[in-house]
């Protein structure tokens, strides 16, 4: 299904430019993620034996209920995703009520992630690792695994955010009128990103939570 | 005006589509969640190779769902496809790099 909308805009390579803009900004974005999360990997990487620089075991530091959370986090994630879908698919039917409708509940749902992250990052601080506020405190593990959560899921969470101001700037594009069916590229392109955030925390999720 | 019949048809196809791909990354989610800490549904330990295994190949394939379908690279051009999969090919070369093996 190529190009799936129509819309304004001149074409390169068989799709808009403005498509092929987003997926360029897309592959470098996706670097800087591996990059992170290669660094991850290799800071992981260290002889247990050696005191202090053991790597804990993600299930336990954050708690059976923590990762429940956060997988409840991600289940919110894809639901978003999906009914990014379906605000596109209602802007190619013409149905912009239906598609406004669909980007709230779009926006709605980055910003319960964002809220649930909020919590999840006051509660680590504030009790599972202390040191990060009084430094006499310490953990029997490597600081990475601090730091490397909080770079990773900051840099993710900082998207979500982006992403939410994105999307919330088209609904209140198709509220007003200004954005019609004949503007399914932007929505599209919007979306390109949307699920681009939804599919680095579904790695994110794995490497840093589960294993 | 066939044609016109046709391209809702697809859509109303489309719509399926991604509520059936929504369940699938569902289970898979519930899945995901269960492999690391099997007694939660009953179940003994499993190897820690296994898990690591089967995590990052859940994980793959959850990651070329949404891509494929979400981000719709299927059916798109192979130059978008091979512009998509350039950071994967990357990363494996860096996460090779700089491990010391």
């Amino acid at each position: 299904m190529a190009n799936v909308a129509v819309g304004p805009g001149e074409e390169s390579l068989g799709v808009s430019n403005g498509k092929l803009g987003m997926w360029t900004f897309l592959v470098m974005d996706a670097m800087t993620f591996a990059g992170f999360l290669a660094a991850y990997a290799r800071l992981r990487w260290k002889d247990a034996l050696i005191d202090g620089t053991a790597w804990p075991n993600p299930y336990h530091t954050f708690g059976v209920v923590g990762i429940q959370l956060t997988a409840l986090n991600t289940f919110i994630l894809v639901c978003s995703s999906v009914t990014m879908v379906h605000a596109l698919a209602e802007v190619m039917r013409g149905n912009m009520k239906r598609a406004e409708n669909w980007l709230l509940a779009t926006v709605i749902g980055g910003l319960i992630f964002l809220g649930i992250q909020g919590f999840e990052w006051t509660h680590l601080i504030s009790d599972v690792w202390p040191y990060l506020g009084d430094p006499t405190q310490t953990v029997p593990y490597s600081k990475n695994f601090a730091s490397t959560f909080f770079a990773l899921t900051g840099f993710h969470g900082g998207h979500v955010s982006v992403g939410v101001i994105y999307n919330f700037t088209l609904f209140l594009g198709i509220r007003s009128g200004k954005l019609t069916k004949d503007h399914g590229d932007f929505v599209e392109i919007a979306g390109l990103y949307w699920h681009f955030v939804d599919l680095i925390w579904i790695l994110v999720f794995t490497f840093v939570y589960l294993i | 005006m066939a044609h016109k019949e046709a391209k809702w048809v697809f859509h109303d196809l489309l719509h399926l589509q991604y509520w059936v791909i929504w369940a699938v990354l569902l289970v898979f989610t519930f899945i995901e969640v269960v492999i690391p800490e099997p007694s939660l549904v009953g179940l003994d330990t499993f190897p820690r190779t296994f898990v690591i295994i089967a995590l990052i190949m859940i994980a793959l394939v959850k990651t070329v769902l949404v891509a494929g379908y979400y981000m719709h690279l299927i059916g798109d051009k192979p130059a978008m496809i091979m512009v998509a999969a350039t950071p994967f090919i990357f990363s494996i070369f860096l996460t090779i790099g700089i491990f010391p093996y």
